[in-house]
């Protein structure tokens, strides 16, 4: 060991660029595994949210037209069973829509507000954890449960209230939950939430398309399409499809087991054609599909990184092969097998890379100290943005050490083959 | 009593292949010979007639084209490159004229190195190297890297290093090559007294003073054995 330090300190300059190298390469490595750890951990805890649940979405069908979910088929699928629930969810932004304070909304979506029936939301104290105040029940009306980390960031606590899309709420809960887009940040009565702000808008946009057909203008430019036509079929597809946006049916079923789902998942498809039926393995594909560009996107990054550090340990240690030719050949003079003098600088390689991987994991992990909370800060859309996981620091540095390694073992195999008798005359 | 054969040379020969258009160097050209255990032979004759590919096949840093070559009854010209790195682990030790140490070691881990990669638990391996600084009087220069050494100091050292393996073979190449005279002949003094009666010696030497402090003098010359004597001490 403290024959490698020596060797190390021997060419200062060289040895130094080339831990930087390393360590700029692990760094990488860390900050964009810790953003596909986030990604990860999104889709695991996804998947184990909707376990037992199944979405229900309307779709467009091939002539173009929405036909929503009407309630004779939400009666049939009650009727079904294997049906314990069937509820109407609305998920909107928790501070409303405003393009002009955020242009980029889409780019960076907010947190988003939950509106469900109580019978509903009682299914869901399996999957969040209450720390401190109660669930909804039934009677509640502008009243609310927040997240920990919305609450922690707005200081809102049990008792206080909360503002969601300019309406005041008072907060009645805090719960625990994975930080997931899945999982709202806030959990409303469904009927106030649909009252204060979808009926209005949906009222108003089929009044406007009621009205839009009587207009002379509208009958000069399509003379042709008759007004119960258009009130019966584009009308309604264009407000269904609205509606489809920020509202959705939640069936759960009698069997919550991934079987039982899966099975009542596959009926739903069957007898309602009309509809798209997302089970938990869908939620989770959707996810993975959602976070594979991103993860493909930083895998090949970090390979760039870390085979540039790679190189560079490649350059170092051919210079030092060259450079130690003659300690080569006294160490095979004096009884140094081959392999033992492919060890030592495979060792020396591994040491360069396993200190390049301490330093890079040391500045990434100070990074995302510092730097997590100032981005959450502008963002406030989650409660962090890199997961660093034990497996990932671990990964990091064996990550470090195998390509310190790899690197050395061409320049260590050349070492192995110097030949004593020529290097020691001094040819 | 007649003691064993510690070398024993066969039509002995080493050609080094000449680059195109050159001819090609024959350092050895059929050498036989015949060295006892225990036995110390100095090596003589002028540069190029063969001295040091002779002690390199020996040392096993170097291959005979042809001819055989035995040392204490093995076989060693055709032997692998891990069986040679044991070969010198074990049954040879060099000492050179340019001390050979390594710069970035003390002295003590200079000659520690042999036992490290022999195996030898570093404990142990401390304690010998220990005592072999001892014996060629360094022991109170165990800390120093070579640079702070003198020459005579850095080839005490590189004997110690030659003497820890207690190899049964010492092979020395011009030791004395890059020392003044009186240093030179503390060298040969501690070499000739640390082997003991059963370690063969073989020396490479330019200088006849060196030569005649050793029992048995094989010059050469054009490869081949030109005189082959025994010094008047031994012969009585």
């Amino acid at each position: 060991m403290k024959n490698w330090l020596r060797n190390l300190k021997r060419q200062k300059l060289r040895n130094s660029l080339t831990i930087s190298g390393v360590a700029l390469g692990i760094f990488t490595l860390v900050i964009l595994g810790a953003l596909g750890e986030h990604f990860r951990s999104m889709v695991e805890d996804s998947r184990d949210y909707t376990r037992g649940m199944i979405r229900l979405f309307t779709k467009t069908n091939k002539d173009g037209i929405n036909v929503g979910i009407t309630k004779e088929t939400l009666d049939k699928i009650r009727a079904m069973d294997e049906v314990l629930l069937v509820e109407p969810v609305l998920t909107l932004w928790l501070n409303g829509f405003d393009l002009e304070s955020d242009p980029l909304g889409f780019m960076n979506p907010g947190p988003l507000v939950q509106g469900l029936n109580e019978e509903h939301a009682q299914t869901l104290r399996a999957k969040v954890k209450i720390l401190d105040g109660r669930w909804i029940r039934k009677g509640d009306k502008h009243h609310a449960m927040i997240a920990e980390w919305l609450a922690l960031k707005r200081d809102l606590k049990v008792g206080g209230s909360v503002t969601i899309r300019n309406k005041e709420y008072k907060v009645i809960g805090i719960y625990l939950a994975p930080d997931v887009p899945l999982i709202p940040s806030g959990i409303v009565p469904y009927k106030p939430l649909n009252d204060d702000f979808i009926k209005p808008q949906l009222d108003r946009a089929q009044k406007f398309f009621k009205n839009m057909s009587k207009r002379p203008a509208f009958k000069m430019a399509a003379p042709f399409i008759k007004a119960n036509k258009l009130d019966k079929e584009l009308s309604q597809s264009f407000v269904r499809e609205q509606q489809s946006l920020y509202r959705m049916y939640d069936v759960i079923p009698k069997d919550r087991s991934d079987a039982g789902t899966n099975a009542l998942a596959q009926k739903l498809r069957e007898e309602c054609p009309e509809l798209a039926v997302i089970d938990p393995d869908g939620f989770a594909e959707k996810m993975e599909k959602a976070v594979a560009r991103f993860i493909v996107l930083t895998a090949i990054m970090t390979i760039i990184s870390t085979v540039v550090g790679g190189l560079l340990i490649v350059n170092t240690m051919a210079m030092a092969v060259i450079e130690r030719r003659k300690e080569i050949a006294i160490k095979a003079a004096i009884g140094a097998t081959p392999r033992q003098i492919v060890l030592e600088f495979l060792l020396e390689a591994g040491a360069i890379g396993l200190i390049g991987a301490v330093i890079g994991i040391a500045l990434s992990v100070l990074t995302i100290h510092l730097a997590e909370p100032a981005i959450l800060d502008r963002l406030e859309n989650g409660a962090r943005i890199f997961h660093l996981t034990p497996r990932l620091l671990v990964l990091a540095a064996s990550y470090g050490i195998g390509m310190g390694v790899l690197a050395g073992s061409l320049p260590a195999s050349r070492a192995a083959r110097v030949d004593p008798a020529l290097t020691l005359r001094g040819l | 009593m007649t003691k064993e054969t510690a070398i024993y040379c066969s039509g002995l020969t080493k050609v080094y292949p000449a680059p195109e258009g050159h001819l090609e160097v024959h350092a050895l050209r059929g050498l036989d010979l015949e060295i006892k255990v225990g036995e110390q032979v100095a090596i003589t004759g002028p540069s190029g007639c063969g001295k040091s590919s002779f002690l390199n096949i020996l040392g096993t840093l170097d291959r005979p084209s042809a001819g055989q070559v035995k040392v204490f009854g093995q076989s060693i010209e055709d032997l692998n490159p891990k069986e040679r790195a044991l070969y010198r682990r074990n049954t040879a030790a060099f000492v050179f004229q340019q001390f050979h140490l390594i710069p970035t070691l003390t002295a003590l881990e200079n000659v520690s190195l042999p036992l490290h990669y022999a195996g030898v638990n570093a404990e142990e391996a401390r304690e010998r190297a220990d005592k072999a600084l001892a014996k060629v009087g360094l022991d109170h220069r165990k800390g120093h890297l070579p640079a702070l050494l003198s020459g005579g100091e850095q080839q005490r050292v590189a004997v110690a290093r030659a003497l820890v393996t207690e190899a049964r073979l010492l092979l020395a190449d011009e030791p004395t090559g890059n020392l003044d005279g009186a240093t030179a002949k503390d060298i040969m003094a501690l070499l000739l007294e640390s082997i003991g009666d059963q370690r063969t010696l073989i020396v490479v030497t330019h200088d006849p003073e060196i030569a005649a402090q050793i029992g048995r003098r094989i010059q050469l010359r054009d490869g081949l054995i030109e005189k082959d004597e025994l010094s008047k001490k031994v012969e009585s």
